[in-house]
């Protein structure tokens, strides 16, 4: 893994734009968020090792799943007693699921699970299209560790006998979910599904037949959403979308609250203890730990993280953390120039490992500010 | 670049409009009520809670709480207009039996309004 810097295109705003990323730059002189000043080299090798370690940690996530469910740990998760009847009635129904986003930090000897984004992961289209595009113009005769784009609609034509269409995309109003929601729709619609946008603030429930419904009043009976289901619980709606899920078909499912809580962390390490691939996580505190982060269970975007280095904290702030923490090792990510990169590994649902996205900061908490630099291999 | 600042804004206006009229409203009348809407008395929708917090997954009868609407307040009276969803029996939110906003707030209230990570 090495680290290159680079010139931009000319026209890479125009460029990355053409393509879908309207959110280039961050606000004010904050710099650009798709960099490419600079980009990383693998080997194929390495590659074969991240796609590999990525197929593995899928396989021990579906494992900590049944553990979860066979041992009853919803309290350690956090998970609303209201919550577990359709997460155990889901898990063992195997509605449509889609895909999930492992972060990984990789020094170029060890793979380490940071956390796995597995309900609503963004930095999609960077990571599946414009990093793409950037290879073909700058190094059409390297190769990129990605058919994120090919697999997504690969999977929408495996579901497109169980949804019903047309199929809604969820959507906050942020210029960040828009394009990702737009851009899963875009990869649903190649695959022949139909589908429509529709805000989260605009799903309706008709309380004549106890159906969500869109803005035609029409039952909404397949939804992707991109929006978290322990926000859903929490809202007016969500006693409703518990007591009708068999009405309607939520997109990621809701056991994925298993996987999305960072409290996954803690259940594989009790179930695969010094496995090569994850570092030392506990629910309970540090314990013997010196180098450690502490994170939400339920947070998001790096917020209300603490790094805890050298005896020395750095913490970032946020809503977060009401639920309780997980104190996972420090991971072993490389610095270059001043840059932490993390690597997002894409798993897409029954289509296995499916590419990657590096997302850069000079802090070692990645957020959502954090630069998307784009990889190739040789 | 799309201006979703603005965007957000509007919205933010629109939810604290509807989040002060409503504070003007005195408390909200909740009645139990059975498939087909009529009184059914607090215990029955208790109960149902009950079952349903000790993870029970098997076939309930389908009692649940209606807010606002009107109704004779007896057993057995049905409840015209009442709304499954607290807070949202009246106002802007409720046309034709199909009242919306119920998802979505933390979106737009939370940190950075992404639901995505």
């Amino acid at each position: 893994m090495q680290r290159h810097r680079a010139t931009p295109r000319a026209d890479w705003k125009q460029k990355v734009e053409k393509v879908g990323l309207v959110f280039h730059t961050l606000d004010g002189d904050s710099g650009n968020y798709w960099d490419e000043s600079a980009y990383y080299e693998f080997t194929a090798a390495e590659v074969d090792r991240l796609e590999a370690a990525t197929e593995k940690l899928q396989e021990m996530c579906l494992a900590a799943g049944q553990f979860i469910i066979d041992k009853n740990r919803w309290s350690d998760l956090k998970i609303p007693v209201e919550a577990i009847a359709q997460v155990k009635k889901t898990w063992n129904n195997e509605p449509p699921a889609l895909y999930g986003r492992f972060d990984l930090a990789y020094d170029g000897k060890q793979i380490k699970l940071l956390e796995y984004n597995a309900d609503t992961p963004t930095a999609l289209l960077e990571a599946a299209v414009v990093q793409w595009y950037w290879l073909q113009d700058l190094f059409p005769k390297a190769d990129q560790w990605n058919s994120i784009h090919e697999k997504l609609i690969a999977k929408w034509k495996d579901l497109k006998d169980y949804v019903s269409e047309p199929v809604s995309f969820g959507y906050v109003e942020t210029v960040e979910d828009e394009f990702t929601t737009g851009y899963l729709r875009a990869t649903a619609e190649q695959a022949g599904i139909k589908t429509q946008a529709l805000r989260m603030l605009d799903i309706g429930f008709d309380v004549n037949t106890f159906t969500f419904v869109d803005l035609k009043n029409q039952p909404i009976k397949t939804i992707f959403k991109l929006y978290p289901w322990e926000w859903i619980l929490k809202e007016k709606f969500g006693a409703r979308a518990l007591d009708f899920m068999d009405k309607t078909q939520w997109i990621e499912p809701i056991w994925k609250m298993m996987f999305s809580n960072k409290g996954l962390l803690a259940i594989l390490w009790e179930m695969y203890p010094g496995h090569e691939l994850l570092l030392p996580a506990y629910f309970d505190g540090p314990r013997q730990m010196r180098d450690y982060v502490r994170k939400p269970l339920l947070g998001r975007e790096g917020a209300n993280v603490q790094v805890i280095r050298n005896g020395e904290r750095e913490q970032s702030y946020g809503p977060y953390g009401e639920e309780g923490f997980l104190y996972q090792a420090l991971a072993p990510i490389p610095c270059f120039d001043g840059n932490y990169p993390v690597l997002g590994s894409w798993m897409i649902a029954d289509q296995g490992a499916a590419g990657m996205g590096i997302r850069e900061s000079e802090t070692i908490i990645t957020n959502n500010r954090s630069r998307f630099v784009p990889h190739l291999f040789r | 670049m799309k201006k979703t600042q603005n965007i957000t804004l509007g919205l933010l206006a629109g939810m604290a409009l509807a989040f002060t009229s409503g504070c003007n409203r005195r408390a909200e009348r909740r009645d139990c009520v059975d498939e087909t809407g009529r009184i059914a008395g607090d215990q029955n929708c208790q109960a149902v809670e009950q079952q349903r917090r000790s993870g029970y997954t098997g076939t309930l009868p389908y009692y649940h709480y209606l807010y606002g609407g009107t109704s004779g307040g007896h057993v057995g009276d049905a409840v015209v207009n009442g709304n499954p969803v607290p807070g949202m029996s009246s106002g802007g939110g409720f046309f034709g039996g199909v009242s919306r906003g119920g998802f979505g707030s933390t979106g737009s209230a939370g940190s950075g309004g992404s639901g995505g990570e």
